[in-house]
């Protein structure tokens, strides 16, 4: 089903259209893993193998018992603009390399923006030596999982390249969801913008690995604005689409006027929408916000270098400590959660990790019980792993790989089970559509997040908009709260561009697909302050 | 690291192959070696050097901007005819402003580099660290970087600016060993070997072991001591919102009712000034601000009056005012007490050591939320009770301002989780502070 067919689905279903638009623009459920890499393997340069063996040889000459190399080039582009003008248009290109060494049982890494051999083997070295000179601090030695050696190329598997696609088309767009939001009565403001990644990078290790990829991914979204000067108040509205793991065929998919238009009716019709009262509620959480209340309190705390105290210092630790494996309910017996870095469209998608894993899936909550974590080769040992599960990413070719979240989703209810029936199902609740404000505690324990629009259900029905509304949890009381999940049909993939972890800070896209659930008695706070 | 005369051969050399009306070059270059520990040892480390170059090309009214990381020939070509074939293929801007003639830069003392890579330097202070956590039996994890770099900006009018830095970084978590237990402190210098790596270690052991047993404090507003990490973060917030445009469009807190803004208004006491000031020896600044614009010292609020907003160059020339960069650091002044004293004074209150994960909820009160981290303790009669869990607080920056009673001396700390070395802040002790829910964790 694609997003037009279930918007005229849900409202044939008796729903206000826009406020059900379950599937806005997402991906469809993933049916299939990644395309296998081609069997023939050839790269598309040549000296991409020449460069990195220089790499490995000179690592290997200083003394490293392990290194791997990523050449990487990073195109990006971004476009952005308000109202009826462009205000920026940027176009950016990085280069450069990054070895990664162990040696003396610790790790060490060097990276460079001159790609050429003299260089190449200096930083190799370099990278050597900064493992000899912090070895002496070094507790335990490094260990790492077994892997295969691997001669690959993949890529995202896009239809229309972003790169390609006229600047003038791009424009034309971004100042057509500008106009259309502005021609709501009430609307102010409307800015918009598209942000286009492609990733190049062909790595090598010392286990026999070289692996070239191109990754693709995309960021289009917008913000309408509403100013009440005689209340002296604004309100804003965000789009509803989410970054994909996609090219420009995304951005032609989504059905923007359309979403414009709603946001700036929806950000006009804030002013006047009821103050949510504080108390317990049951929630409904739409996709479109319910992906990053998973993100957040189920991808983190199950990242094993914070349960292994990794983070400490920055991201923090996880209240999801080893000996909760397979025994420490988090939710109730319909929530699972399935990680996967090997579904179409998805950010953190791809053929192999930056330790030369090829991708996978695996179950992370099972009936409501938290039974694995995410891993990379480096960790698998600390919890009795055999192997990696594939989640090693590092941001940029300066960037040391460390663990980093797959794709994490909530999977379908069995039965059947629309959002309209589900609405239909609810006497008293709060339905949340969009990402809002978030906030978790260090440990995951705590969180607070907000929304863009709330709607209150009542008897079945939705009965008017509400504002001021945030809620607060505890996440394994929250998600044993979890009483309805959608079936399949109403499966969505959000996700995040900019997922920040670990020091030096890099960043981590990756997606969360999830269908609309149902919460029983959270605590709702109001808002609205006077300062 | 590229000197003044190569770094403007560079930029002669690209604005030479600009055919655009209008090029605006900028260049940087950034050399970082940094090491990260956790479970008393090194996890990772590593060193790097990040050129950028960036080139906005003007044909009439219409911009597009390339960045590249390679400066050979044929690389700052092919940057520069991006560049142009993006502006050729632009909209034309109605709010485009003309390239900036010349400017005159404050000198700025910023640089303090040993010259090296510093590697042995960090190593040595991390071994500070790891061996004061294992004398006193916690866990011990952290991050230390220093990097030395250059900026430069240029453009067709004539326009050149060039600015080199340097500076180093230290934070460690130290977490008791059956996990009750976790303190934390951070500092910022101008160089690897001015950081206090005793210090900053032995504060976060202290906190960590003065933080076990902590007992549950109902929510609530409360008088409330927050440490310089914490006002650090709460400025930041101020900061970035302090823009002229935002307010005279109605959208930002500093939005006047009725219309207009609220510069000239005063919203805090007399006692509250916070300025930025490139030259200022305790945290320097980059010279320049967006656009090439000169920074100076500039209040922003200056004796609890809303003094400075930032206006950009379009705005400025269309509202009839001077164009006004933000600030390239933050400095706020405070008191002449001590933390030691601040407490001290305080006769029931909360004490937070930093605050984490902090998110706008309401951009139309400043309203934020977050967390407390690493230590947070019950006041009593003017000293320590004991230790209280984490909190989740839901406050404002302008409501905090608002109720500050004392300060203490301001000192340079960055905000938790930046690295930033350009924020010297006071601890604040305010008369109310709303933690809204307990967080359990540790």
């Amino acid at each position: 089903m694609d997003r037009r067919d279930f918007l005229k689905g849900t409202a044939a279903a008796g729903g206000s259209l826009l406020l059900l638009n379950a599937c806005g623009g997402g991906s469809p459920r993933p049916v299939s893993p990644a395309p296998e890499p081609a069997s023939a393997v050839t790269f598309s340069d040549p000296s991409l193998r020449e460069l990195a063996d220089v790499a490995l040889h000179a690592a290997r000459d200083a003394g490293a018992s392990y290194a791997d190399v990523r050449i990487a080039a990073y195109r990006r582009q971004l476009v952005g603009t308000r109202e009826d003008r462009v205000e920026y248009v940027n176009d950016a290109e990085d280069r450069g390399f990054g070895v990664r060494v162990i040696a003396d049982g610790t790790w060490g890494f060097a990276a460079s923006a001159r790609i050429d051999k003299d260089e190449i083997a200096r930083v190799a070295r370099r990278a050597v030596a900064l493992a000899k000179a912090n070895s002496v601090l070094q507790r335990e030695p490094v260990r790492l999982a077994p892997v295969e050696a691997h001669q690959a190329v993949w890529n995202t598997p896009i239809r229309r390249d972003p790169f390609e696609v006229p600047l003038a088309e791009k424009v034309e767009t971004l100042l057509g969801i500008n106009a259309a939001a502005l021609q709501v009565a009430g609307v102010s403001f409307c800015s918009s913008r598209m942000d286009f990644v492609r990733e190049h990078k062909f790595f090598a290790s010392t286990e026999g690995s070289y692996i070239e990829q191109t990754l693709h991914r995309c960021n289009p979204s917008f913000t309408v604005t509403s100013v009440d000067r005689k209340r002296g108040s604004f309100q804003t509205r965000d789009a509803y689409s989410d970054p994909q793991g996609k090219g420009y065929e995304y951005i032609e998919d989504y059905p923007w006027i359309e979403d414009a238009r709603q946001a700036g009716e929806d950000a006009v019709a804030k002013h006047n929408a009821r103050s949510v009262e504080p108390g317990k509620r049951d929630l409904i959480l739409h996709p479109t916000h319910l992906w990053l209340t998973i993100h957040e309190s189920i991808g983190h705390p199950t990242e094993l270098d914070r349960a292994l105290g990794l983070e400490a210092n920055y991201a923090g630790t996880s209240f999801l400590t080893p000996d909760k494996l397979g025994t420490f309910r988090i939710g109730s017996d319909i929530v699972n959660f399935v990680a996967e870095k090997t579904a179409p469209g998805s950010l953190a998608t791809c053929g192999y990790d930056d330790d030369g894993v090829k991708t996978m899936e695996w179950p992370i909550v099972r009936d409501g019980i938290f039974v694995d974590y995410q891993t990379t080769r480096d960790q698998a040992h600390l919890i009795d792993r055999p192997h990696s599960y594939g989640t090693s990413y590092a941001q940029s070719w300066k960037d040391v790989p460390f663990q980093r979240m797959p794709n994490l989703n909530l999977e379908p209810g069995k039965a059947p089970l629309t959002l309209a029936q589900l609405i239909a199902d609810t006497e008293d609740a709060i339905l949340i559509k969009g990402r809002g404000s978030y906030s978790i505690d260090h440990q995951r324990y705590n969180f607070q997040f907000g929304g863009q629009t709330f709607y209150e259900i009542k008897n079945g029905k939705v009965a008017g908009m509400l504002r001021d509304v945030a809620y607060q949890a505890r996440t394994p009381d929250f998600w044993q709260a979890c009483d309805a999940i959608c079936s399949e049909d109403e499966y969505y993939v959000g996700g995040s561009f900019y997922d920040g972890k670990g020091e030096p800070g890099q960043s981590n896209a990756v997606s969360h697909g999830c269908p609309p659930a149902r919460f029983r008695q959270i605590n709702i706070l109001n808002t609205d302050r006077k300062v | 690291m590229l000197s003044r005369d190569q770094a403007k051969q560079i930029t002669d050399k690209v604005l030479a192959m600009s055919k655009a009306d209008e090029a605006f070059v900028s260049l940087s270059g950034e050399q970082v070696t940094h090491i990260r520990f956790a479970r008393n040892s090194p996890s990772t480390s590593g060193s790097y050097d990040q050129p950028v170059l960036s080139i906005r090309s003007t044909f009439g009214k219409r911009s597009g901007t390339a960045r590249a990381n390679q400066f050979d020939d044929a690389s700052l070509a092919e940057a520069v005819r991006r560049s142009e074939e993006l502006a050729r293929l632009a909209p034309e801007d109605p709010e485009h402003m003309p390239a900036l003639e010349p400017q005159t830069y404050p000198e700025v003392k910023a640089f303090f580099g040993a010259g090296d890579d510093g590697a042995v330097t960090l190593a040595r202070g991390v071994s500070t660290c790891l061996k004061d956590a294992e004398r006193r039996g916690v866990v011990a994890a952290g991050f230390s970087r220093m990097e030395e770099g250059f900026s430069c900006i240029a453009n067709s009018r004539g326009l050149f600016g060039y600015h080199q830095a340097s500076g180093a970084f230290v934070s460690e978590t130290a977490r008791t060993r059956d996990a009750t237990g976790s303190g934390w402190s951070s500092t910022a210098a101008n160089r690897a070997a001015d950081l206090d790596y005793a210090r900053v270690s032995q504060t976060a052991i202290d906190k960590a072991l003065a933080s076990v047993e902590a007992k549950p404090l109902d929510p609530g507003t409360y008088v409330t001591i927050l440490e310089p990490a914490c006002v650090a973060s709460l400025l930041q917030i101020l900061t970035w919102s302090m823009s002229a445009r935002s307010a005279d469009e109605g959208r930002s807190y500093f939005s006047a009712p009725g219309g207009g803004n609220r510069l000239g208004e005063k919203l805090f006491g007399d006692d509250i000034t916070i300025y930025s000031d490139p030259q200022a020896p305790e945290a320097p600044g980059a010279p320049w601000g967006a656009d090439g614009l000169p920074q100076a010292r500039r209040p922003w609020i200056d004796k609890g009056t809303v003094a400075n907003l930032s206006y950009d160059r379009y705005w400025a020339a269309k509202t009839g005012k001077p164009a006004v960069p933000g600030g390239s650091n933050t400095i706020m002044t405070g008191g002449t007490a001590s933390l030691a004293d601040l407490i001290a004074s305080t006769e029931r209150g909360v004490l937070v050591t930093s605050l984490w994960y902090i998110r706008s909820v309401d951009p139309r009160t400043l309203l934020h939320t977050g967390l407390t981290r690493d230590g947070v303790f019950l006041i009593e009669n003017g000293a320590i009770k004991h230790p209280v869990h984490n909190f989740r607080w839901n406050d404002s920056p302008i409501a905090v301002l608002k109720n500050v009673v004392a300060m203490s001396r301001p000192e340079r700390v960055p905000p938790r989780p930046s690295h930033s070395t350009t924020t010297v802040v006071p601890a604040l002790k305010v008369k109310e502070f709303t933690f809204s829910s307990v967080s359990e964790a540790v």
